[in-house]
């Protein structure tokens, strides 16, 4: 019994020794803001697209596309008109029906959508990834940062997967690995993309207070080369995001089954 | 006197926080944007929610007797940026609704608009300054 107690305080004044010395050591400051890039900190904040405002141009147009009711669509996510839509996209453009589009099921936009709608988003930054959080449905998209790669093309994700990294003063975001979206190309014009399609965006700042987003969508069943656009937002310190309050689908469905003409109304 | 100037910043205010936005679909394209119907009824039902805000309103006779859905030109958000709340309206109130006809034929719907209470209060339900159409 003895013995015992005495190894144990032996045990406990080496343990005492070691914590001490351990404390004598100088702890390294912790500087997490030295993990995320100098450039990538002006990126931070509220963005708010420019122009603005209700019936924006900047929202693009529909082309020539017409809706279920006879009427030329409207604010569309980018420029419709100079799509080079395939064969494969003016089949599903016949086929699709407004009534079945998922965003009256209250399914949240994906990018390039997202990108070309005019409410405000949100930057901020983790040491592995930048978080956008947009106004739209207050969707959030993680980029990671760290250098990892995409996951295999069999893994697909309704937001996709997205990596970043910094060209310069130029944060280009790689998107891929999405699943089939029937509104994955424009939420207005209900242009389909497939799990081929891959965005690359490249965020950089014309001044501390404007940034372009250039935008490049491909797409090889639905386009027939890559196309790219652009468009210009600025910072924002008086325009919050806004609480986007619930969708309800019951309330958004009948909605549209009370204000869209049926496309197939023998089903 | 003074709650009259307190109404003008609280519209003031509305108009300064409330950016316009595009819905998630034009509302032209569904709805006779160019044309007014006015009904009046009971409530059923109000729903403050996005993308659009629903009320539910009983016409008990005439020839636009039936159950209305009234569809807000505002988004849910803006709306309570802009005052609403679930009590705002209560059922069995009586109200009257000034809103843009449906292209569909015969749909029992309005995007409104303005909203008259009984005491002639008028609300906004998007769509004009105060709450901006989105």
């Amino acid at each position: 019994m003895r013995t015992i107690t005495r190894a144990s305080a032996i045990l406990l004044m080496a343990l005492g020794a070691a914590a001490g010395a351990a404390a004598q050591q100088p702890i390294p400051e912790f500087k997490p803001r030295q993990l995320i890039p100098e450039q990538a900190r002006k990126f931070i904040g509220t963005w708010q697209r420019y122009p603005g405002g209700a019936d924006t141009p900047a929202r693009g147009n529909c082309g020539k596309l017409v809706d279920q009711n006879g009427q030329p669509r409207r604010g569309c996510a980018l420029p419709v008109d100079q799509l080079p839509l395939s064969p494969r996209a003016w089949a599903w453009v016949a086929f699709a029906d407004e009534l079945l589009a998922p965003v009256y099921e209250c399914a949240a936009h994906t990018v390039p959508t997202l990108l070309g709608d005019v409410r405000p988003f949100h930057i901020s930054m983790e040491m592995d990834s930048v978080l956008v959080n947009y106004e739209m449905g207050n969707t959030f998209r993680r980029i990671w940062t760290d250098g990892r790669g995409h996951p295999p093309p069999y893994q697909l994700f309704y937001q996709g997967h997205a990596i970043g990294r910094w060209e310069g003063e130029q944060l280009v975001v790689e998107t891929t690995n999405f699943t089939f979206d029937p509104d994955g190309m424009d939420d207005h014009a209900h242009l389909a993309t497939s799990v081929r399609k891959r965005v690359i965006e490249r965020y950089s700042l014309v001044n501390p207070n404007e940034m372009k987003i250039e935008i490049t969508l491909e797409d090889p069943l639905f386009l027939t080369r890559p196309f790219t656009w652009s468009h210009t937002w600025r910072k924002t310190t008086t325009r919050p995001l806004d609480g986007w309050a619930e969708c309800d689908p019951d309330v958004t469905r009948r909605e549209i089954e009370l204000t869209v003409k049926e496309k197939y109304p023998e089903k | 006197m003074q709650r009259g100037r307190a109404l003008a910043l609280t519209i003031l205010f509305v108009m300064l926080v409330t950016v316009p936005a595009p819905a998630h679909h034009s509302f032209t394209n569904f709805w006779h944007m160019d044309r007014t119907v006015e009904i009046t009824g009971v409530v059923k039902a109000l729903k403050l929610v996005n993308p659009h805000s629903e009320i539910t309103i009983d016409v008990p006779d005439g020839p636009l007797k039936g159950v209305w859905y009234i569809t807000s030109r505002a988004t849910g958000s803006a709306l309570r940026n802009g005052g609403w709340t679930p009590e705002t309206l209560t059922v069995g109130q009586i109200v009257k609704v000034e809103g843009n006809p449906s292209r569909k034929e015969g749909a029992k719907a309005l995007a409104a608009g303005k909203i008259t209470l009984a005491d002639g209060k008028v609300l906004s339900f998007g769509g004009d300054a105060a709450i901006p159409q989105g």
